[in-house]
């Protein structure tokens, strides 16, 4: 299918260019990595010793060379050292992403039946106060910034209600709050998508054209509307992926979690650039195959996109 | 024989703005089992809110405020509009069915035909699985869809309009319901294509004895195929009675206005052509190619327009008529210098119209009116702003009008011509109706006096009374300033009524040209007798109009 290999190679080249832009931010910053670890007066290191390890970091190399090495490096999955650490970053990634990964799909899930439940109440539950109440609830979601949520989530209901424990908790109880605080912006914007989709769905002709075969409102959610708003959805969906590794750094450093968010934090602070290198070339392909099979599941949502797919 | 369906003082209001307006003053109407009412009115008369006041799908914000619809069925007489909502979700589709307006919009393009149809079958579980898969596909052969179990699987957009609204006549009629609303079912759909789709469901009415509520806005549809008409306005029934009677001998003098702007019900000639020595406008040889891969080639090449010729004298009215995709309107924009044509040669004058597009020169040649009055205006700029646009757009001394007093005038100068109040200047296009807005268009394209107006369905989408206003209108400015036109249209009833000359087009290519009176009475080509045979007419028109074709057939006899 030429569509899905020209897409792929799309997606191909996104992440390369990714890597090699990262490379040459990461690399532009003023002084080198070497510098920015080692270079405090308090470890009191000479000219001489911060040249020799330029030299064993290969710092001192022209940024072609290093970037070069670094590309091979993916390649063959050695992601480079820590400069922090001295660890290998791929066993930092392996110990962080497990954590990370269970946090963001189960936020995903849970903002996606969030987002379909406030939707569907804002469209077709019967009273006009109860659509207009759940109606709201989006703009409010979105203006609720996430290291707040989560402060007082841990506040009000760990400690105050003393409902989910935090302290000593099971890795289900662990998850409980996080995931919460990570799918409720998330589930905001999807929300606002989905009940305008649906609207637009509902307005069509060929909704009335239904009813008056006789739909019940259960039909038309089911077999008439649904299909139909979920594909502006789906594209929506693939575009937050980015919120949710965001909300992964603030969520993992307010409720003290490992994970790939804590680990950009701290990489951040202390300009740790393998690392931050290898975060940011695992995020975009996390994003790109997103995108990548959400553009590859669209053609089977709507028969009409199948057309401009083999052509 | 009872009536199967009374409504009995029905009236209906919306709430627009925290007010209620009622739009439906206490109509009420009888329809026969079997039989076939009209209800036949312009737009905001109300006949689609009766339709949807019958099937029980208002939509929001309509109430029924006073009044009933009986249905006389099997198990007796029910009052639609007194019933639970659950009652009338299972008469729907059932004993009561619609046949939609637009096919293009009214099938879920998500949706398999075959599963469209089979809704109805489901949703009132008529059987099993296999019994619906079977009873779908009997359906679409009853509605004359070719190899059904193939369009079955097919979506939507796979399909052309008429076939499309066969699917959606199969899918209303799965269930043989005592009630069938049909609600402009042919107003999206090309002549020949409508006189098909009406005759399928007059076949169909009479195998099944359901009755056929017409709601149309085209009194030639309602006169060909009712048995009773009623005509409203406002809301408000003005005349009700047996469709003979209706037409030949009108009660009201609304009905007989209407009758009287229906082009399609006239029996008046076509234009004795005007003629003149030198042609204004020379489309030669005309070619155009649509495709991605260049012209000509590639499997997604499609010709437009194969080798179209024509002329027009000047001051005289060439109609270009066609059904969709016939290359029509191709051919009006590449006289409008909108775009380059694969090949050929259009003058108008002296001017070349290819090697000139994009000058001014061309645009103070021709300007070009489009259909949809609603789309073609600036919803954000004045009328004054909009029609003044293009004298500033001229440059000065060729046309252009800086002066801001000067403008005004020949704003208003230009708004007295299409008779308009001066005051129009300072609306929006929302504050007009759509007749007003046409003359706007029209305004604009004359403010920079050109000699040839391209008029692409400019009247297809108004009312007739409105349509007639237009027509009129149009004449008045050629008569006055000796404009050209070339009159884009679908409707061979207005052909009649205004052009000199015609142009027969089928996919692409000119199949009959002449002048109208020739191509209207007496159609060498056969495309253009089946256009003729499909314009929906009572058969006493019929007779009317081929005495008048014997008429004239001997007149140029004698003149030989």
């Amino acid at each position: 299918m030429p569509y899905a290999v020209r897409r792929t190679g799309q997606a191909v080249l996104v992440i390369v260019a990714t890597f090699v832009l990262a490379f040459l931010l990461l690399h532009a910053l003023p002084g080198d990595a070497i510098v920015a670890r080692y270079a405090s007066p308090e470890l009191g290191l000479t000219a001489a010793q911060l040249q020799e390890l330029r030299e064993v970091y290969g710092a001192d190399q022209p940024i072609w060379v290093q970037l070069w090495q670094s590309a091979a490096g993916f390649l063959t999955g050695d992601l480079g050292t820590s400069l922090q650490s001295g660890a290998d970053v791929e066993a930092l990634i392996a110990t962080a992403l497990p954590s990370t990964l269970a946090l963001a799909s189960l936020g995903f899930a849970v903002a996606v039946l969030l987002a379909v439940g406030i939707a569907v109440a804002a469209t077709f539950s019967g009273a006009e106060w109860l659509r207009r109440a759940f109606r709201s609830l989006p703009p409010l979601f979105v203006s609720i910034p996430v290291f707040w949520l989560g402060i007082v989530l841990l506040q009000v209901v760990s400690f105050r209600l003393g409902l989910v424990p935090v302290i000593n908790a099971n890795p289900v109880e662990a998850l409980v709050l996080p995931v919460l605080t990570i799918a409720v912006p998330i589930a905001a914007p999807l929300a606002q998508v989905l009940i305008r989709s649906i609207d637009d769905t509902v307005a069509e002709p060929f909704i009335a054209v239904a009813r008056s075969r006789g739909a019940s409102p259960r039909w038309l959610l089911s077999k008439e509307v649904a299909r139909n708003s979920l594909l502006p959805t789906l594209t929506i969906a693939g575009v937050l992926f980015g919120e949710l590794i965001a909300g992964a750094v603030v969520t993992e450093t307010v409720f003290a979690r490992t994970g790939l968010g804590r680990l950009t934090q701290e990489a951040v602070a202390t300009r740790d650039i393998p690392v931050l290198q290898a975060i940011v070339v695992i995020s975009a392909v996390g994003f790109v195959a997103i995108n990548l099979a959400v553009d590859l599941v669209a053609p089977a949502i709507d028969p009409r996109l199948r057309k401009a797919v083999h052509a | 024989m009872s009536a199967l369906l009374t409504i009995d003082d029905l009236a209906v209001s919306y709430r627009a703005r925290r007010e209620r307006r009622t739009v439906v003053h206490g109509v009420s109407l009888e329809l026969q089992r079997g039989e076939v009412l009209a209800l036949v009115g312009e737009s905001g008369s109300g006949k689609t809110t009766i339709g949807q006041s019958i099937i029980g799908l208002l939509p929001e914000g309509g109430r029924i405020e006073r009044g009933g619809v009986h249905l006389e069925l099997a198990g007796g007489p029910v009052d639609l509009t007194k019933l639970a909502p659950r009652a009338m979700q299972q008469l729907r589709g059932a004993r009561v069915a619609l046949v939609p307006q637009d096919p293009g919009t009214s099938l879920n393009p998500v949706q398999t035909i075959g599963d469209s149809v089979a809704a109805p079958l489901r949703i009132h579980r008529w059987g099993t699985k296999e019994a619906i898969r079977r009873r779908v596909l009997d359906l679409l052969e009853r509605v004359g869809l070719d190899d059904p179990a193939r369009r079955a699987r097919q979506y939507p957009h796979e399909l052309s309009g008429g076939m499309r609204q066969r699917a959606l006549i199969a899918a209303a009629i799965a269930l043989e319901p005592d009630l069938i609303v049909a609600d402009e079912p042919t107003s999206a759909l090309d002549v020949t294509v409508q006189r098909r789709i009406l005759d399928l469901l007059a076949d169909l009415r009479a195998e099944l004895g359901s009755s056929v509520l017409l709601i149309t806005h085209d009194l030639a549809v309602a006169a060909e195929r009712a048995d009773d008409i009623a005509v409203l306005r406002a809301g408000r029934l003005e005349e009700h009675g047996a469709a003979r009677t209706v037409l030949r001998e009108p009660q009201s003098d609304y009905t007989a206005a209407l009758l009287a702007d229906a082009p399609a019900l006239s029996d008046a000639s076509p234009r004795l052509p005007r003629l003149a020595a030198q042609p204004l406008v020379t489309i030669d040889a005309l070619v155009h190619d649509y495709g991605r891969r260049g012209a000509g080639t590639g499997a997604d090449a499609f010709r437009a327009v194969d080798d179209v010729g024509l002329q027009i004298a000047p001051g005289t009215t060439h109609a270009l008529v066609g059904e969709s995709g016939s290359g029509k309107t191709t051919i009006g924009r590449a006289l409008a210098g909108f775009h380059r044509p694969s090949s050929g040669a259009i003058r108008i004058g002296e001017l070349d119209v290819l090697a000139e597009r994009g000058s001014r020169r061309l645009r103070r040649a021709v300007q070009l009116v489009s259909q949809n009055p609603f789309a073609s205006l600036d919803p954000r700029r004045t009328i004054g702003q909009t029609i003044g646009e293009p004298l500033q757009n001229l440059p000065l001394g060729d046309g252009g009008v800086r002066d801001r007093r000067l403008l005004a005038e020949r704003v208003a100068a230009a708004l007295q011509q299409v008779a308009l109040p001066a005051e129009t200047a300072d609306r929006l296009p929302r504050e007009l109706s759509g007749g007003q807005r046409q003359r706007v268009a029209i305004a604009r394209a004359l403010i920079i006096e050109p000699q040839v107006v391209v008029l692409d369905e400019a009247v297809s989408a108004l009312d007739v009374t409105v349509q007639s206003q237009i027509l009129e209108l149009l004449e008045r400015l050629q008569r006055e300033l000796g404009l050209t036109y070339l009159f884009i249209t679908h409707d061979l009833a207005v052909v009649r009524r205004i052009a000199d000359t015609v142009t027969v087009l089928r996919r692409g290519r000119a199949v009959e040209t002449g002048t109208a009176q020739q191509v209207l009475t007496s159609p060498r080509h056969e495309y253009t007798q089946a256009l003729l045979e499909a314009v929906p007419a009572p058969d006493w028109l019929r007779d009317a109009r081929r005495g008048q074709e014997a008429r004239t057939s001997t007149g140029q006899l004698e003149v030989a």
